[in-house]
């Protein structure tokens, strides 16, 4: 699942950057269009629906995030 | 309409009418990072209404508007104390169903279309830096962060700018920008003949904002001077890239940042105006 979500958002963002550490939202990485996009990418692929209520950065700041994210939505 | 005092207030709210309408569109979905800066600066005012909500970022001379509406109903207006803008942001090759129905929408409402903003991007290059040490930029030209007693001159050349279409910020938080060290000025003969706004957008990439050139002084490359000190400031403080907003149509920005390699990055605004 890592893997996809990577995947995914180095499509939504191709010079992303992935480096340890990095704070996908906090840091401005990831800007709100992206955020709307990925989310829409997200929710096809894995087949969940992500809502407003999800759209904290604490989901959004790393892959690991997303996944646990994505993990809790699929239960 | 009701001012949002916190952000919390704006999040309970959005989520609210995410949850009550399914089919959802909105212009511009603004994520809490976006909507923090106007709820701190008083700006940020909601309206609840029966199929939908819609925020208003009022300034001093307009307000703009995001609408949170389900597809089948159409815009409903707020009262109006000011011109309405209502402004849709896309990224050009991916124009959500969404966004396309509330264009739609808002020309149905007699919007009338205002102005596209582009948002352009380029690499910091070595070969447009300049040392910043030095505060000539020519024999006739020199920099200097801008000071509180530089305000009036400041706002006296940013009057040639578009009201609805820029980002002039009101004098509380152009002294913050002071602070900041975010407003740099030319001088020529012992007057400003151009300002410019830089700010840091992340850790790689940093903006420039109301850059200005007194409009008696223009082809003389003050303009060009700018870019560069520009690029060298947001090159020390860490900065690859540089994004900066301007209308499609504004040839003078478009052909002085070609120079220093900006491109559009996709990212579009369509305003719409109600005056």
């Amino acid at each position: 699942m890592k893997e996809t979500v990577i995947e995914i958002l180095m499509d939504v963002r191709p010079d992303i950057d992935l480096s340890e550490g990095v704070k996908l939202i906090d840091d401005g990485e990831l800007e709100s269009l992206d955020v709307v996009a990925l989310v829409g990418e997200l929710n096809d692929e894995f087949d969940i629906n992500i809502s407003v209520k999800h759209l904290v950065p604490e989901n959004f700041n790393s892959v690991e995030a997303i996944v646990t994210l994505i993990e809790s939505l699929q239960e | 309409m009701k001012k949002i005092l916190e952000l919390d207030q704006y999040w309970d709210l959005l989520n609210k009418y995410q949850e009550k309408i399914s089919d959802m569109v909105y212009n511009h979905m603004m994520l809490p990072g976006e909507a923090a800066p106007h709820i701190d600066e008083g700006k940020l005012y909601y309206e609840e209404q029966k199929d939908g909500i819609v925020f208003s970022v009022k300034e001093r001379d307009f307000c703009k508007l995001y609408f949170y509406i389900s597809e089948e109903s159409d815009i409903d207006l707020p009262e109006k104390d000011r011109p309405q803008l209502i402004e849709c942001i896309y990224r050009e090759e991916k124009e959500d169903s969404h966004i396309q129905k509330l264009r739609k929408k808002t020309e149905a409402a007699g919007f009338c279309p205002y102005v596209k903003n582009i948002r352009i991007r380029a690499e910091i290059k070595e070969k447009d830096l300049i040392p910043l040490d030095k505060k000539n930029l020519r024999q006739d030209l020199f920099w200097k962060y801008a000071s509180e007693e530089d305000i009036l001159a400041i706002y006296e050349l940013w009057e040639i700018m578009d009201i609805y279409n820029s980002t002039i910020p009101e004098e509380k938080k152009l002294k913050e920008m002071l602070e900041e060290k975010e407003l740099i000025t030319v001088w020529k003969e012992g007057k400003i003949c151009g300002v410019a706004r830089v700010k840091l957008e992340n850790r790689r990439t940093g903006s420039i904002w109301l850059i200005t050139v007194s409009k008696e002084l223009r082809r003389q490359g003050i303009a060009t001077e700018l870019y560069r000190l520009c690029f060298s400031i947001l090159k020390e403080k860490g900065c690859r890239y540089v994004i900066q907003w301007c209308d499609e149509k504004n040839q003078a920005v478009l052909s002085a940042s070609e120079k220093f390699g900006f491109q559009s990055d996709g990212t579009i605004s369509r305003s719409y105006i109600q005056k």
